[in-house]
């Protein structure tokens, strides 16, 4: 493929790089990402991938834009409140980068979809945006059943973390959490509530880990969670041993088929 | 607690089953990972 003149200026901030240059930013647009979850998460890290130049985006949400998202969905604007946020999230990347091609999923990942939806454009790379943990852990089995590498990340509050699983690389999300928590033990940023930059800085390390993947540069977070304390300021990087006891990746692994946990109360959705 | 966090002690995770019975020694680094899920309605 060869570049047009618009794109040469347009990417030419990424093609100054040595670890990008043309070769790189080809390799951008021949990419596939897939964020599941247009949210606090999800909203930043596709707009960063879009700018980027990846290729070929795929967002996944079953949700509308609602007034409260706006404080931290970025990708989301006043006159899309009431709009499927597959939708909004399209026409925000288009007009920021016409080079994009956005696929939508406009459903809720369950173990009937996930598959599918991962084979679909048969993404590189899948960036978990979403906000419970049934989702958390029914995408890490879906990644490691199917060897793809994803980016794994949360916030609540002031706080924030994030991993990075590679097949064969590190442990997976499993491997340090073992099982959902129980519906109500955990608040959710409704309950608790959440500094809306949260899902920037974050969602945004996350854009960052499929950029490296994608290029073949640095060090991921693999075998690593990166904390983050926004009101203390401070990143901490904590080694995460492999768990060759861990039930899908492990060395016995016992599970094969994917698993839909129990919703906490307040998640279901009429 | 032990419903949403995972321990671990010098790199190490420890089993569940083991937050009441291990014993922590001076010098040893223990980490608490904490259970990050996001927004859910």
């Amino acid at each position: 493929m060869s570049f047009t003149d618009d794109q040469l200026e347009r990417y030419s901030r990424h093609i100054i790089l040595k670890e990008v240059g043309v070769k790189g930013q080809k390799k951008l647009l021949q990419s596939r990402v897939l964020v599941i979850g247009t949210g606090g998460l999800g909203a930043p890290a596709a707009m960063f991938l879009g700018a980027a130049g990846i290729g070929t985006i795929g967002l996944v949400d079953f949700d509308s834009v609602e007034l409260s998202n706006l404080q931290r969905q970025i990708i989301h604007l006043t006159k899309d409140v009431g709009k499927p946020k597959v939708i909004s999230g399209r026409e925000t990347i288009n007009e920021m980068n016409p080079d994009v091609d956005v696929v939508t999923y406009k459903e809720w990942v369950n173990s009937a979809n996930i598959k599918d939806i991962i084979k679909d454009r048969d993404y590189d790379f899948i960036i978990d945006g979403t906000d419970n943990f049934p989702a958390k852990f029914l995408i890490n089995d879906a990644c490691v059943l199917a060897k793809k590498p994803f980016s794994h990340a949360g916030i609540i509050r002031f706080q924030g973390q994030t991993m990075t699983y590679v097949p064969g690389k590190g442990p997976c999300y499993r491997c340090v959490f073992k099982n959902p928590p129980p519906p109500d033990a955990v608040p959710t940023c409704k309950q608790a509530g959440v500094l809306g930059v949260m899902g920037g800085v974050i969602g945004t390390l996350q854009a960052t880990e499929a950029l490296k993947f994608v290029l073949g540069v640095g060090e991921l977070l693999t075998g690593h969670l990166l904390t983050y304390d926004a009101l203390k300021m401070e990143f901490r990087k904590v080694k995460l041993p492999n768990n060759k006891s861990c039930q899908v990746c492990g060395e016995n692994a016992i599970i094969k088929e994917l698993v839909d946990y129990e919703q906490a109360a307040c998640d279901l959705k009429v | 607690m032990q419903d949403y966090v995972t321990v671990q002690v010098n790199d190490e995770f420890v089993a569940r089953e083991e937050f009441e019975t291990r014993i922590i020694k001076e010098g040893d680094a223990v980490e608490f990972l904490y259970f990050m899920g996001g927004g859910a309605l």
